[in-house]
């Protein structure tokens, strides 16, 4: 085979098969070129609605470096973003905090708003791939109403709510654990930001 | 004219009914089982491939003189995956929601079966409208499909269609079927019964 | 460390095994599991293709894509790697074991296809983009989960061959309801939590 091939041949093949690659490359280059940016902008304001959502009483967010207390948090459960809430006036309000935590499977993106009492004010699930009707009610506001007013750390309970437990959805004990480690986290990383801010 | 505007129209309708790539062929199995736990994922996925399926049968057939026959398989998933990014970039960019639901089975539509046999054995030997046209009917087919088994799945599943639920929280819905098993179950009745209609109308 | 090598091999062998529950590589799947001794030199070519695919993949995304802002053309670099390296796999099979390389026949070059392995490459660019170790084990282990899928699935089905099946469901629908059954068996492991 390899014998019979000419030189011409397998130059004329590859300068070929290198334009339409080339090509295509060009093509895809131009495209992302204003899909980007939309890209960005979507994700954006994803995340801005969410923080949004899960503190009303905020007007505008600040996002701040991540101290090293918090990034020293971060393990398998990694605390991604965390901004400072303003209210109307321009006061601080809370804090918001964005974390990627596992549970059925990887990547549950979580926004925990945290109120200036220190209590969670809303949770919101930005992304995940649990299971469609098990892990995936984790989205239902009816799961993530009950993390509303907790303070501290929260508790995943198989049979009940209460004070300091959230009642885990049935079938997906992996998806309650994964959401609630991500709301302690958002907790603890409240905690050291707001003592950063009133020293 | 008239014998023209009768095979482009047999073009179609074989894509769609008699070499369904679903049913008939049990090609893009992956995608088939994966993205059809609700009706509005089936049907993005369905058009998504679609797309891509009637521009790269279009622009293989352009090419089908100029790529040499020794490298054509790797020249044609070139041009499939550039127009699968291209597809993929514009759902995250226009619509986001259901870019996340279909995740990764979007880039993955680079290897869904039905493209690549499309570009062997009729993008290569047809004319570009022609092969336009079979990727219109092979990509409705498709859809087809997935729309049939994302519609049941979603109805038994999670008691929705497109969403909108159907009996009030009355009847618990049965969660299996939109989880793993459900979509072989599903897929594998509906291919049984197919075979069942299709032999009933040959035999007796 | 450990806890986490170990949670990574065994949620791709099982928990999250491609083909029972995430769904990638359903064709070589339904395809090639008509016999045990196919289906393990599948499989055993799957994992090899896999275990080269994810490793090189990743130094290709971590070393030119990330760095020059090309993430973009992550689909079409990782697909072309792919089909080379499964080139290199048919070259190398046909030369030293001619025989399992007529057994594997036309599933061999299927492989490129086999949304397994795309799907692999990318989930790891994804989950595992700074830890190559990850990368690579997720890799293998998911491979060894499709072979496992499909070396039972083989077994059924050369049992299921002497059975009385209606004849419309001979072939294709049995060995999916098969498949579903198996689905629910797999959905058994999801309880498996290591480390939390």
């Amino acid at each position: 085979m390899k014998e019979k091939l000419n030189v011409g041949e397998l130059i004329k093949t590859g300068v070929i098969l290198f334009l339409i690659t080339a090509l295509s490359a060009a093509l895809l280059a131009y495209v992302n070129g204003f899909t980007a940016p939309l890209i960005a902008k979507n994700d954006e304001e994803k995340t801005q609605d969410a923080m949004r959502a899960v503190l009303p009483a905020a007007d505008s967010f600040e996002k701040l470096d991540i101290p090293p207390e918090v990034a020293a948090l971060s393990d398998k459960d990694e605390i991604t973003e965390v901004y400072k809430a303003k209210d109307s006036e321009g006061a601080d309000c809370g804090v918001c905090v964005i974390t990627n935590t596992s549970g059925y499977d990887v990547g549950i993106v979580t926004v925990t708003g945290v109120d200036a009492d220190m209590k969670v004010a809303g949770v919101e699930i930005t992304a995940m791939k649990e299971t469609p009707g098990l892990g995936a009610k984790a989205a239902d506001s009816s799961f993530r109403e009950q993390y509303s007013g907790k303070s501290g750390e929260v508790m995943v309970s198989k049979t009940g709510a209460d004070d300091t437990h959230i009642q885990a959805i049935s079938g997906a004990t992996k998806t309650s654990n994964g959401v609630t480690r991500g709301v302690n986290l958002a907790l603890k990383t409240a905690e050291i930001v707001m003592e950063g801010g009133s020293k | 004219m008239a014998n023209e505007k009768k095979s482009a129209g047999s073009v179609i309708m074989n894509g769609i009914l008699t070499e369904n790539p679903t049913f008939m062929q049990l090609l893009g199995m992956c995608p088939t089982l994966a993205v059809t736990t609700s009706l509005q994922n089936g049907v993005g996925m369905g058009l998504s491939a679609a797309a891509v399926l009637v521009c790269s049968n279009f622009l293989i057939s352009l090419l089908r003189k100029v790529i040499p026959d020794k490298v054509r398989i790797a020249a044609y998933i070139v041009i499939i995956a550039a127009f699968v990014t291209i597809i993929d970039m514009s759902l995250q960019a226009f619509l986001p929601d259901l870019a996340s639901s279909l995740g990764l089975f979007i880039p993955l539509i680079v290897v869904n079966c039905i493209i690549l046999a499309r570009a062997e054995a009729f993008a290569s030997k047809n004319n570009p409208f022609m092969s336009a046209l079979d990727g219109v009917g092979m990509g409705l087919g498709f859809t087809g499909a997935l729309c049939i088994i994302s519609a049941i799945r979603e109805i038994l599943g999670a008691g929705t269609i497109w969403g909108i639920p159907l009996y009030g929280g009355a009847i618990q819905p049965m969660g299996i079927m939109i989880m793993a098993p459900g979509g072989f179950i599903v897929l594998g009745l509906l291919v049984g019964t197919i075979n069942f209609i299709v032999r009933k109308r040959k035999g007796e | 460390m450990v806890l986490q090598i170990v949670s990574i091999m065994l949620s791709a062998l099982l928990t999250e095994n491609f083909v029972m529950v995430k769904f990638y590589g359903i064709c070589p799947f339904l395809g090639v599991s008509k016999k045990v001794e196919t289906s393990i030199g599948m499989g055993m070519a799957v994992t090899f293709v896999m275990a080269l695919a994810s490793a090189f993949t990743w130094v290709v995304n971590k070393a030119l894509l990330i760095p020059f802002g090309l993430d973009y053309l992550q689909t079409i670099s990782f697909i072309l790697i792919i089909a080379g390296l499964v080139q290199f796999v048919e070259m190398f099979m046909k030369k030293s074991m001619p025989a399992m390389y007529n057994a594997l026949g036309i599933y061999l070059p299927l492989i490129t296809t086999n949304c397994a392995v795309l799907g692999v490459t990318l989930l790891n660019v994804q989950n595992y983009p700074d830890n190559f170790i990850f990368a690579l084990l997720y890799g293998i282990f998911a491979a060894l989960g499709f072979t496992l899928a499909m070396v039972l699935m083989a077994g059924i089905r050369e049992a299921l061959d002497e059975r009385a099946v209606p004849e419309s469901f001979r072939g294709f629908p049995i060995t999916l309801l098969t498949a579903g059954l198996m689905a629910i068996a797999f959905m058994g492991f999801s309880g498996f939590s290591i480390g939390g």
